[in-house]
Protein backbone atom coordinates (compact mmCIF):
# COMPACT_ATOMS: atom_id res chain seq x y z
CA UNK A 1 0.00 0.00 0.00
CA UNK A 2 1.72 3.43 -0.82
CA UNK A 3 2.32 5.61 1.64
CA UNK A 4 0.06 8.34 2.57
CA UNK A 5 2.12 10.80 5.15
CA UNK A 6 0.61 13.87 6.82
CA UNK A 7 1.77 15.86 3.58
CA UNK A 8 0.27 13.74 1.41
CA UNK A 9 -2.74 13.95 2.95
CA UNK A 10 -3.14 17.67 3.24
CA UNK A 11 -2.87 18.03 -0.23
CA UNK A 12 -4.85 15.44 -1.31
CA UNK A 13 -7.92 17.35 0.99
CA UNK A 14 -7.12 20.75 -0.78
CA UNK A 15 -7.46 19.16 -4.07
CA UNK A 16 -10.57 17.50 -2.61
CA UNK A 17 -11.63 20.97 -1.46
CA UNK A 18 -10.61 22.56 -4.79
CA UNK A 19 -13.02 20.02 -6.65
CA UNK A 20 -16.28 20.84 -4.40
CA UNK A 21 -15.94 24.64 -5.01
CA UNK A 22 -15.94 23.71 -8.64
CA UNK A 23 -18.95 22.02 -7.94
CA UNK A 24 -20.57 25.32 -6.83
CA UNK A 25 -18.87 27.07 -9.06
CA UNK A 26 -20.86 25.32 -12.18
CA UNK A 27 -23.63 25.65 -10.18
CA UNK A 28 -23.62 29.35 -9.92
CA UNK A 29 -22.63 29.73 -13.96
CA UNK A 30 -25.79 27.71 -14.08
CA UNK A 31 -27.79 29.98 -11.77
CA UNK A 32 -26.32 33.56 -13.38
CA UNK A 33 -25.00 32.89 -16.79
CA UNK A 34 -28.27 30.57 -17.91
CA UNK A 35 -30.31 31.77 -15.41
CA UNK A 36 -31.83 28.72 -14.06
CA UNK A 37 -32.91 29.43 -10.64
CA UNK A 38 -32.30 26.59 -8.14
CA UNK A 39 -35.18 24.77 -6.11
CA UNK A 40 -34.85 24.59 -2.39
CA UNK A 41 -33.93 20.67 -2.54
CA UNK A 42 -30.83 22.05 -5.06
CA UNK A 43 -30.43 24.58 -2.39
CA UNK A 44 -29.99 21.58 0.06
CA UNK A 45 -27.55 19.97 -1.49
CA UNK A 46 -25.44 23.44 -1.96
CA UNK A 47 -25.63 23.27 2.02
CA UNK A 48 -24.35 19.87 1.42
CA UNK A 49 -21.25 20.06 -0.41
CA UNK A 50 -20.33 23.08 1.59
CA UNK A 51 -20.41 21.18 4.76
CA UNK A 52 -18.18 18.10 2.73
CA UNK A 53 -16.06 21.60 2.24
CA UNK A 54 -16.21 21.92 6.08
CA UNK A 55 -15.18 18.47 7.00
CA UNK A 56 -12.37 18.92 3.76
CA UNK A 57 -11.08 22.28 5.48
CA UNK A 58 -10.94 20.80 9.34
CA UNK A 59 -8.32 18.16 7.19
CA UNK A 60 -6.55 21.06 5.62
CA UNK A 61 -6.36 23.57 8.49
CA UNK A 62 -5.52 20.97 11.35
CA UNK A 63 -4.35 18.44 9.60
CA UNK A 64 -6.12 14.99 8.65
CA UNK A 65 -8.18 12.99 11.59
CA UNK A 66 -10.50 10.62 11.73
CA UNK A 67 -13.60 12.21 13.00
CA UNK A 68 -12.78 14.69 10.01
CA UNK A 69 -13.25 12.14 7.97
CA UNK A 70 -16.52 11.25 10.16
CA UNK A 71 -17.87 14.50 9.66
CA UNK A 72 -17.11 14.73 5.43
CA UNK A 73 -18.93 10.97 5.70
CA UNK A 74 -21.80 12.59 7.69
CA UNK A 75 -22.19 15.69 5.34
CA UNK A 76 -21.95 13.58 2.06
CA UNK A 77 -24.53 10.96 3.34
CA UNK A 78 -27.21 13.96 4.08
CA UNK A 79 -26.36 14.85 0.49
CA UNK A 80 -26.62 11.56 -0.83
CA UNK A 81 -30.30 11.49 0.57
CA UNK A 82 -31.36 15.25 -0.46
CA UNK A 83 -29.82 14.44 -4.37
CA UNK A 84 -31.60 10.73 -3.99
CA UNK A 85 -34.90 12.14 -2.80
CA UNK A 86 -35.04 14.60 -5.96
CA UNK A 87 -33.58 11.76 -8.74
CA UNK A 88 -36.80 9.64 -7.38
CA UNK A 89 -39.04 12.58 -7.96
CA UNK A 90 -38.27 12.79 -11.30
CA UNK A 91 -37.74 9.27 -11.95
CA UNK A 92 -41.23 8.10 -13.23
CA UNK A 93 -41.46 8.79 -16.77
CA UNK A 94 -43.72 11.93 -17.89
CA UNK A 95 -43.01 13.33 -14.52
CA UNK A 96 -40.67 16.35 -15.84
CA UNK A 97 -37.30 17.38 -14.47
CA UNK A 98 -35.51 20.07 -13.18
CA UNK A 99 -32.91 22.07 -15.18
CA UNK A 100 -30.93 21.56 -18.11
CA UNK A 101 -28.46 17.79 -18.38
CA UNK A 102 -25.14 17.94 -18.22
CA UNK A 103 -23.49 15.27 -20.36
CA UNK A 104 -26.56 13.11 -20.08
CA UNK A 105 -26.92 13.46 -16.72
CA UNK A 106 -29.40 15.83 -14.31
CA UNK A 107 -27.83 18.12 -12.00
CA UNK A 108 -29.07 16.86 -9.12
CA UNK A 109 -27.94 12.99 -10.13
CA UNK A 110 -24.53 14.12 -10.85
CA UNK A 111 -24.69 15.40 -6.96
CA UNK A 112 -26.02 11.86 -5.95
CA UNK A 113 -22.86 10.37 -7.71
CA UNK A 114 -20.32 13.14 -5.76
CA UNK A 115 -21.79 12.64 -2.58
CA UNK A 116 -21.52 9.00 -2.93
CA UNK A 117 -17.76 9.08 -4.59
CA UNK A 118 -17.23 11.62 -1.72
CA UNK A 119 -18.28 8.22 1.33
CA UNK A 120 -16.05 6.21 -0.72
CA UNK A 121 -13.00 8.92 -1.04
CA UNK A 122 -13.13 8.85 2.57
CA UNK A 123 -13.51 5.41 3.30
CA UNK A 124 -10.20 4.64 1.45
CA UNK A 125 -7.98 7.86 2.81
CA UNK A 126 -8.57 6.38 6.36
CA UNK A 127 -7.14 3.41 5.75
CA UNK A 128 -4.21 5.32 5.67
CA UNK A 129 -2.99 5.39 8.90
CA UNK A 130 0.33 6.58 8.03
CA UNK A 131 -1.43 10.05 8.14
CA UNK A 132 -2.53 9.92 11.43
CA UNK A 133 1.03 9.29 12.85
CA UNK A 134 2.14 11.27 15.85
CA UNK A 135 5.22 11.92 14.24
CA UNK A 136 3.09 14.46 12.02
CA UNK A 137 2.02 16.37 15.27
CA UNK A 138 4.02 19.08 15.14
CA UNK A 139 3.35 19.47 11.25
CA UNK A 140 -0.34 19.28 11.45
CA UNK A 141 -0.34 21.46 14.36
CA UNK A 142 0.57 24.26 12.37
CA UNK A 143 -2.61 26.08 10.01
CA UNK A 144 -2.64 24.35 6.91
CA UNK A 145 0.80 23.15 6.93
CA UNK A 146 2.53 26.24 5.53
CA UNK A 147 0.42 25.15 2.18
CA UNK A 148 -0.31 28.00 -0.34
CA UNK A 149 -2.33 25.47 -1.65
CA UNK A 150 -4.11 24.54 1.17
CA UNK A 151 -4.98 28.56 1.89
CA UNK A 152 -5.75 29.11 -1.21
CA UNK A 153 -8.78 26.10 -1.66
CA UNK A 154 -10.03 27.20 2.40
CA UNK A 155 -10.14 30.77 0.94
CA UNK A 156 -12.02 29.65 -1.92
CA UNK A 157 -14.77 27.68 0.09
CA UNK A 158 -15.57 30.25 2.55
CA UNK A 159 -15.85 33.07 -0.38
CA UNK A 160 -18.44 30.33 -1.78
CA UNK A 161 -20.11 29.53 1.81
CA UNK A 162 -20.54 33.15 2.20
CA UNK A 163 -21.72 34.02 -1.86
CA UNK A 164 -24.25 31.11 -1.02
CA UNK A 165 -25.70 32.66 1.59
CA UNK A 166 -25.91 36.13 0.04
CA UNK A 167 -27.45 34.80 -3.53
CA UNK A 168 -30.08 32.04 -1.48
CA UNK A 169 -31.22 35.10 1.19
CA UNK A 170 -33.37 37.05 -2.27
CA UNK A 171 -34.38 33.87 -3.17
CA UNK A 172 -35.77 32.33 -0.06
CA UNK A 173 -35.92 35.10 1.59
CA UNK A 174 -34.60 34.36 6.41
CA UNK A 175 -37.44 31.42 6.37
CA UNK A 176 -38.62 28.50 5.26
CA UNK A 177 -38.28 28.40 0.99
CA UNK A 178 -41.20 28.19 -1.14
CA UNK A 179 -41.78 25.20 -2.78
CA UNK A 180 -41.92 26.28 -6.47
CA UNK A 181 -39.60 29.34 -6.99
CA UNK A 182 -40.53 31.52 -9.89
CA UNK A 183 -37.75 34.37 -8.83
CA UNK A 184 -35.70 35.73 -6.58
CA UNK A 185 -38.65 36.40 -3.77
CA UNK A 186 -37.24 39.26 -1.99
CA UNK A 187 -36.16 41.47 -4.68
CA UNK A 188 -39.83 40.59 -6.54
CA UNK A 189 -41.46 41.99 -2.91
CA UNK A 190 -39.37 45.27 -2.70
CA UNK A 191 -39.79 46.25 -6.03
CA UNK A 192 -43.48 45.50 -5.75
CA UNK A 193 -43.38 48.20 -2.67
CA UNK B 1 -33.61 29.39 6.84
CA UNK B 2 -31.11 28.08 3.92
CA UNK B 3 -29.41 31.27 4.09
CA UNK B 4 -28.89 30.87 7.69
CA UNK B 5 -27.22 27.17 7.13
CA UNK B 6 -24.64 28.71 4.98
CA UNK B 7 -24.03 31.63 7.34
CA UNK B 8 -23.42 28.73 10.20
CA UNK B 9 -21.68 26.79 7.73
CA UNK B 10 -19.16 29.58 7.24
CA UNK B 11 -18.84 30.51 10.77
CA UNK B 12 -18.14 26.89 11.60
CA UNK B 13 -15.21 26.82 9.13
CA UNK B 14 -13.74 30.56 10.48
CA UNK B 15 -14.17 29.01 14.05
CA UNK B 16 -12.21 25.92 12.86
CA UNK B 17 -9.48 28.35 11.16
CA UNK B 18 -9.75 30.37 14.88
CA UNK B 19 -9.26 27.04 16.44
CA UNK B 20 -12.12 27.34 18.51
CA UNK B 21 -13.14 23.50 17.55
CA UNK B 22 -15.92 22.92 20.13
CA UNK B 23 -17.40 25.76 18.99
CA UNK B 24 -16.73 24.46 15.39
CA UNK B 25 -18.10 21.17 15.89
CA UNK B 26 -21.33 22.51 17.34
CA UNK B 27 -22.21 25.44 14.55
CA UNK B 28 -21.71 21.89 12.03
CA UNK B 29 -23.96 19.76 14.45
CA UNK B 30 -26.55 22.76 14.73
CA UNK B 31 -26.39 23.20 10.34
CA UNK B 32 -26.80 19.25 10.48
CA UNK B 33 -29.59 19.31 12.90
CA UNK B 34 -31.47 22.38 11.39
CA UNK B 35 -31.00 20.98 7.84
CA UNK B 36 -32.53 17.35 8.18
CA UNK B 37 -35.52 20.16 10.37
Amino acid sequence: MPPVDTKTARMLNSIGLLVVCGVLVAAYYFQIALDELPCPLCLLQRVAFVAVGYGLCLNVIRGPRPHHYGIMILAAMYGAGVSTRQVLLHIVPGTGSYGSPVLGLHFYTWAALCFFLVILGSAVMLLFDRQFATDGETRAAEKFGGSALAKFAFACILILAVANAATTFPECGAFVCAESLTGYKVLQDLKSG
Amino acid sequence: MITFLFCLLALAMLSAWQERTTVSYALFAVTLVLSIY
